[in-house]
């Protein structure tokens, strides 16, 4: 892909940051409600582990403290997945499709699913990132662990790259609206089942489970390996391996989103 | 009365099959969480025996049984139905009708269940064979008939509480908020993150005079321990006069909201 393209796109994608924070700022109450409900998720999240913790030593061997950063990482994925591409695009695709709205979409001179996944942003997100941070500082804090520069680096990449993992995953999902009808909640049915994958260790699932989720279908490496890799307790060529696998399945989403649009039948719109 | 009430259930039966394929979605979607925490268990109980008084088949029994009774329970009228039509101004459509608006939103709600739990079968069928070693539950044929009875009663608090939060719509421009918060507290009070003994002692008290702990919670505990008569006469006792306060209250909004009405257009 040409650095000229790369730039063209990134300049476009702050500008829908842009027009999308103007117009949720005009609307106060909304934008603070919507982050209020936010952290009502994550205070229950601390307060369901909290209490798991009152009952039990760890986790299969994972700390109150470690589960801390995972949460921290878990909100990070949560709240970047459903901030820029969920909550306004993907969710709304099905239905873009079915009413010949997408028509608006393929006839820009911008890659089609660039613009499909992040027309519109959900602008809470940059705030949840604050309490996400605290709770990987916390978690640090109480192991009394430093991380190196290097396993900061390699954490942050694996995690983007988990992120992109998933993104992938669940795009080529909601595509399937282009051959199936009437179906509103496709999107729900890959997050409902990653999201629950993703929020605990990889290690409470044994044998093939944990194979499949390590290295079909990758979603070890969206929170689990990454607070390993920042904990020091994973190789950090596992960063490079997030990075790869990212790629492949983002490509395989491309190609499942060219082959859907065969199928699209516009609504003369 | 009943005649119009069958009525509204057959045209929604037939509407909501059309959408089956939503419904199973959405069928898979509840009962996931629930799965993926008695993978938790089973990692912790490899290191002890007990957690909080349950053993591992005692904690997989109620999971595999809040599958089932979420199915059955769980109401979502008050953020489908009436707030979206008290915001579009559809309602007024449905006050001129002959029929109360609250058999129409009833039988809607019923007949999305019907077709949700039925599709919600195979997966449950799936789950009960993968699970049944470790399922233990009660065979006492009066436990079955206070659960079943308990089961009736959270239904209509579920749907109540959900439909209070709704005519909150009147009022609020924003009642997405309130339907979150009952969502944690359903979580955290009503035992779907996790049996009531988990909870500390203070709590666990004070959860008994809260509406929640009775959607979910109680039911499942009728079948997986053992009650005194008298704890659970008082239980009973307790959860009709919350779905006789729900009702109240939602009468009262519901008159209230009436008078501070106004739509145009549609």
């Amino acid at each position: 892909m040409k650095l000229g393209v790369i730039n063209h796109h990134l300049k476009v994608f702050l500008k829908f940051v842009q027009f999308s924070l103007m117009t949720k700022m005009a609307f106060r109450f909304d934008f603070f409600f919507g982050y209020l409900i936010d952290i009502g998720w994550l205070v229950f999240t601390l307060i369901f582990f909290k209490i798991f913790y009152l009952n039990v030593d760890s986790i299969v061997g994972w700390n109150y403290s470690q589960i801390l950063i995972l949460l921290g990482v878990y909100w990070i994925y949560q709240s970047l997945l459903y901030g820029l591409v969920v909550i306004y695009n993907l969710r709304r695709l099905p239905k873009r499709i079915w009413t010949g709205e997408l028509d608006l979409y393929l006839v820009k001179p911008i890659n089609s699913q660039f613009f499909v996944s992040l027309k519109e942003i959900w602008s809470p997100i940059f705030l949840n990132l604050i309490p996400a941070v605290w709770f990987i500082y916390l978690g640090l804090n109480g192991l009394g662990y430093q991380p190196s520069l290097v396993n900061l680096l390699v954490f942050v990449i694996s995690a983007l790259s988990g992120i992109l993992i998933v993104y992938a995953i669940c795009f080529m999902v909601v595509s399937l609206a282009f051959f199936v009808d009437k179906v509103d909640n496709l999107p729900y049915l890959p997050l409902a089942v990653i999201d629950y994958l993703v929020a605990y260790p990889i290690d409470i699932f044994k044998g093939k489970v944990k194979l499949i989720l390590t290295w079909i279908i990758p979603l070890a490496f969206v929170c689990s390996f990454p607070v390993r890799i920042l904990l020091g307790q994973l190789s950090l060529v596992y960063g490079l391996y997030s990075v790869l696998l990212a790629l492949v399945f983002v490509y395989f989403s491309s190609l499942f989103w060219q082959y859907a649009l065969r199928f699209y039948f516009s609504a003369s719109s | 009365m009943m005649v119009k009430f069958k009525s509204f259930l057959k045209v929604y039966l037939q509407t909501f099959i059309y959408y089956r394929l939503q419904a199973f979605v959405w069928a898979v979607v509840d009962v996931m969480p629930l799965v993926v925490l008695i993978f938790i268990w089973q990692a912790i109980y490899q290191n002890q025996s007990l957690v909080a008084g349950l053993n591992f088949s005692q904690m997989v029994s109620y999971y595999f049984l809040l599958t089932l009774i979420f199915q059955l329970i769980y109401t979502a009228g008050g953020k489908n139905t009436i707030s979206l039509e008290i915001y579009n101004g559809q309602l007024v459509f449905f006050l001129l009708k002959p029929y109360l608006y609250l058999k129409r939103v009833l039988a809607e709600e019923i007949s999305w269940r019907s077709i949700q739990f039925l599709l919600f079968l195979p997966l449950f069928f799936l789950l009960m064979f993968l699970v049944k070693d470790n399922i233990n539950l009660s065979l006492n044929y009066l436990s079955w008939l206070w659960f079943f009875l308990s089961l009736a009663l959270a239904f209509f608090i579920s749907a109540f509480l959900d439909y209070v939060c709704g005519l909150t719509a009147f009022w609020l421009v924003q009642t997405i908020t309130l339907f979150h918060l009952k969502e944690i507290c359903y979580w955290i009070f009503g035992g779907l993150a996790f049996p009531q003994s988990l909870l500390p002692a203070w709590l666990q008290k004070l959860n008994l005079f809260l509406p929640f702990y009775y959607v979910f919670a109680f039911p499942l505990e009728i079948i997986t321990r053992d009650f005194y008569f008298q704890e659970i006469a008082l239980r009973f006792a307790v959860q009709f006069v919350w779905l006789m306060v729900l009702f109240l209250v939602y009468k009262y909004l519901w008159k209230k909201g009436l008078k501070a009405y106004e739509a145009w257009g549609n």
